[in-house]
């Protein structure tokens, strides 16, 4: 009776693990080898009918794209806008998520809602009529174009993961600190700080990717020449598609952001309170 | 003393908030503004209905915008009826919980132009699928699949990127059931669906509706799936806006504008249309 | 959609477009040779805007910048893009575009004088021999033509034998019946689809003049018999996204026929990226042929840089070699002919490209009356 019931819940258990295993290749590990094959084939040796696999493979169509493509340009494009996008967002979104964190203040839900209002906004149209904006005030830097649309757009996600790590400071740590006679920075710096690292962290870490990865505005505002990794990406899906560079830039775009966002859960996950108080 | 200590939050608002409502004022006021004829790029500007009047006596307008609506209602409801199952059954952890938990969120770290590409490439003639099929013996010759007419390719992408985010809202609130709630149900002989639709969805409702809102919305403004992936026949309301701004000289600015109006109202009023239905649905069924 | 966002600049910029242009112009004018490549060496960097093959092109550019000292930025873009930032950036004393490569027939759109630098042809050494009328356009010597392409229905031998080939309209009615779903061309991103319907357009619609760029509703609503054409037989053809995805789809076996670029094909079938088993043909009926040109922007900040690059690009040195790479037809007299993808003995079915902005009208009609239809 035992036995059968363990047996019974073995495959209670393990039977989805190996389903969810199962969808897992085909969904996305398969994609993903398809894609790191086709990166791989020769550019002098097509794949082409009725060949099964590609003749030849080799890593020369890397260095081809790293030297003839706009692809470096892309990346200090993409990186540099993310890294003044993730700093201006979150300047200006730590006063707004103290108040949401740690004050009580009649209107406080609905200025929360107000904030959210930019993810309701289907980013195309965002995208035509901020570059519409642009032209009537005679913006022409598309670069800061760019990183004032997506500061805005990106300010809630900042502001929600800020306003939880500020909500998080514990007052009795705060109010103790400020018992012993600790100086304001000291306080902030014993009690407030080592709870809102990992916040901070992971904020600026989550809206550097949502830079990177943005493509309605990049793509409306910086046409044609101010591209972007998801514009490049863009271009040679479309107009300039061949197959095999196509995947070598999906490859390229995935994986930094993929690290970078491993780094930014555990950042967040370090950020509970039990730890933290733990520590203090 | 006190005055200046009740303005402080208020003053602290300022940074986030207001470059958020200066910004999304001036957009949408833009859109509506250039829709009745304002701020005309060329041309005279001035009060007029005839861009609304030319868009919505377009047949291929209301094609766009009955394909997004159709789209954004598939996706949502797809997305969310799988994330269900799999919050559920990852509700109380188990040897490997955690490893499938990670795998369904992977999607979310991936482009969706990255993404568009991989399943098109995965069902191109050349793909992996294709050659299974025939390898396999199941068909002859490769099948297209590639730009479906039925855009049952921009479903799975939409599906593929936006079930683990589904699945991320859902999760906290489903692990937040009580099983002694779930217990009791199981004990007055509610069966599995039961269940679900007494208990669970109920318990959940706001988290379903943010969710079914999040995703309706994403998927009525696509462009990129719609644009690699999708059939070649049809417009989503986003490429279709694009299309028409970028194609008629003087007076694309306006009729895009009418589009963009249409499309935010089709976020708007159908993603809140879908959440109140569900909201009656479970009411009348609940009882 | 910069186009539209030109308007506004135009309007703004009318009046100061006509003095800084001429005053440039007079300094290059002044200077012989000799001197425009000291002046070009100076100012050692151009922006040159281009539409295909820009990761090829930085490639060979890399001679010019040894031979020259001028460092050359090929950004992506695609041409409509890049017409348009030229229209949207002609208000601005200096723009950012240095050297700009255009469609021979993109002059129909626009007067040269009001937006170019030049005329180029007194002022480049070999400008005499160079080719300044293309696709039916005289561009009164403001943009050498650099780039001679024609447009043709690719075919893969390895599924279709060269006497099934369909060669009139006939022919494509019945291949079409017999073979569903076997030609693939585009409608967008790239102009080898729109001008296999162009085609069509000319073979079955006879009472319009194609030369006359001029483009009415009426003039449109002739076509008609060509969209029933192509509704009739709407089983036989597929639809794809781009130039490229044709190339690409006829590439792994999905399709027998494609239409698609000559030099696009061969550019590709030397590189290796494609089976060099695709041929072309030209039907009888006809298809488009004709080329690109490039010029210089009133507002460019380094002309003299940009004079000595379109020289480069148009000498008989380069032409021979961009002949040699891509296959195209090269534009300078003494430059070696290539041999193309397509028999000589069909190239005499290559016609002109309808005149603008009517031959962009027939790709609008094709996709509003057929496609979305």
């Amino acid at each position: 009776m035992r036995r059968h019931r363990s047996a019974a819940l073995l495959v209670q258990t393990r039977l989805p693990v190996v389903l969810a295993l199962t969808v897992f290749t085909i969904v996305l590990a398969l994609p993903f080898a398809m894609a790191v094959l086709w990166s791989l084939v020769d550019p002098s040796h097509p794949w082409a009918y009725p060949a099964v696999l590609p003749p030849v493979l080799s890593f020369r169509r890397w260095i081809e794209i790293w030297t003839t493509s706009a692809l470096p340009q892309a990346l200090a494009n993409s990186y540099l806008l993310a890294a003044t996008v993730s700093v201006s967002t979150l300047l200006l979104a730590l006063p707004t998520a103290y108040a949401f964190g740690r004050l009580q203040f009649p209107g406080k839900a609905t200025a929360q809602m107000l904030t959210l209002i930019p993810l309701a906004m289907p980013g195309f149209v965002g995208a035509i009529f901020f570059s519409a904006l642009l032209v009537r005030f005679g913006v022409y830097s598309r670069f800061a174009g760019i990183a004032l649309g997506h500061t805005v757009i990106f300010l809630p996600y900042a502001i929600r993961l800020l306003s939880l790590s500020f909500a998080m400071v514990r007052q009795d740590l705060i109010d103790a600190a400020r018992d012993l006679g600790a100086s304001p920075l000291t306080v902030f710096r014993t009690a407030t700080l080592p709870v809102l690292k990992p916040g901070l962290l992971a904020a600026l870490i989550i809206v550097f990717i949502l830079s990177i990865e943005e493509f309605a505005i990049s793509y409306i505002v910086g046409a044609p020449d101010f591209t972007t990794v998801p514009t490049i990406l863009y271009s040679y899906l479309g107009y300039n598609f061949i197959r095999p560079n196509a995947a070598a830039i999906s490859l390229i775009l995935v994986v930094p952001n993929v690290l970078l966002m491993l780094i930014a859960e555990r950042l967040l996950k370090s950020a509970d309170p039990a730890t933290i108080t733990g520590k203090g | 003393m006190s005055a200046s200590f009740s303005v402080r939050p208020y003053l602290l608002l300022l940074p986030g908030l207001l470059p958020i409502l200066a910004f999304m004022s001036l957009v949408i006021g833009m859109a509506l503004s250039q829709s009745v004829g304002y701020f005309n790029f060329s041309g005279d500007s001035g009060f007029s209905l005839r861009f609304w009047h030319t868009v919505l006596s377009e047949q291929q307008f209301w094609r766009a915008f009955w394909y997004s609506a159709r789209i954004a209602l598939f996706s949502s409801l797809l997305s969310v009826a799988l994330a269900y199952p799999v919050a559920l059954w990852l509700r109380r952890p188990f040897a490997g919980s955690d490893l499938v938990s990670a795998l369904i969120k992977a999607p979310i770290l991936v482009h969706g132009l990255v993404a568009a590409f991989l399943y098109v490439n995965f069902i191109s003639f050349q793909g992996f699928l294709n050659a299974a099929l025939v390898h396999l013996g199941l068909v002859a010759r490769p099948i297209r699949m590639q730009n479906d007419p039925y855009a049952i390719g921009v479903v799975i992408l939409q599906v593929w990127k936006n079930m683990p985010f589904a699945f991320l809202i859902l999760t906290g609130p489903v692990r937040a059931i009580g099983d002694d709630i779930l217990d009791a149900a199981r004990d007055l002989g509610a069966g599995a669906f039961a269940r679900l639709r007494r208990v669970i969805l109920p318990l959940t409702l706001r988290s379903l509706q943010a969710a079914l809102i999040l995703i309706f919305i994403g998927a009525a403004g696509d462009y990129s799936f719609q644009s690699v992936a999708g059939p070649t026949s049809l417009n989503s309301l986003a490429q279709y806006m694009v299309r028409i701004q970028q194609d008629n000289a003087g007076h694309g600015w306006n009729e895009a504008a009418v589009i963009a109006v249409m499309l935010m109202g089709l976020s708007l009023f159908g993603s809140a249309a879908l959440a109140a239905l569900i909201q009656f649905l479970l009411r009348r069924t609940g009882r | 959609m910069l186009k539209t966002i030109a308007m506004l600049a135009l309007a703004t910029a009318l009046p100061l477009a006509g003095l800084p242009a001429p005053a440039a112009a007079k300094d290059l004018s002044q200077m012989n040779w000799e001197e425009i490549v000291a002046e070009a060496k100076q100012e050692g960097q151009i922006n040159w805007f281009h539409w295909y093959f820009q990761d090829r092109f930085r490639e060979q550019v890399k001679a010019f910048e040894a031979q020259y000292g001028i460092k050359v930025t090929i950004p992506d873009g695609d041409g409509k893009a890049n017409m348009d930032k030229m229209l949207a950036e002609r208000g601005r004393t200096e723009g950012d575009i240095d050297v700009i490569s255009l469609g021979g027939s993109a002059l129909q759109t626009f007067k040269a004088e009001d937006l170019l630098y030049g005329p180029l042809k007194p002022l480049l050494p070999d400008g005499a021999k160079l080719r300044f009328s293309i696709e039916g356009t005289d561009n009164k010597g403001y943009a050498p033509a650099f780039w001679g392409n024609q447009t043709a229905i690719a075919y893969n031998p390895a599924r279709i034998s060269e006497k099934e080939l369909p060669h009139t309209l006939e022919d494509f009615a019945a291949f079409f019946r017999t073979n569903p779903g076997e030609m693939g061309f585009n409608t967008e991103n790239g102009g080898s689809g729109p001008a296999f319907i162009e085609a069509v357009t000319r073979a079955l619609v006879k009472d319009i003049d194609y030369a006359n760029g001029a483009a009415t509703p009426e003039k449109v609503a002739k076509l008609a018999p060509a969209w029933d054409w192509f509704k009739a037989n709407h089983d036989g053809y597929i639809i794809t996204a781009s130039n490229a995805d044709s190339v690409t789809r006829i590439n792994s076996g999905e399709f027998k026929l494609i239409a698609g670029w000559e030099d696009q094909i061969a550019g590709l079938q030397r590189k290796g990226e494609i089976s060099r088993d695709i041929k072309m043909y030209i039907p009888s009926f006809g298809m488009p042929g004709g080329g690109n040109v490039i010029a210089i922007p009133a507002n460019a900040k380094h002309k003299a840089a940009a004079l000595v690059l379109i020289h480069w690009l148009t000498s008989a040195n380069t032409q021979t070699e961009l002949a040699k790479t891509f296959g195209i037809a090269p534009q300078h007299p003494d430059a070696d002919s290539s041999v193309g993808l397509i028999a000589a003995g069909d190239r005499k079915f290559s016609t002109v490209w309808a005149a603008k902005p009517f031959g962009d009208d027939i790709k609008k009609a094709f996709v509003n009356q057929v496609t979305l239809h």
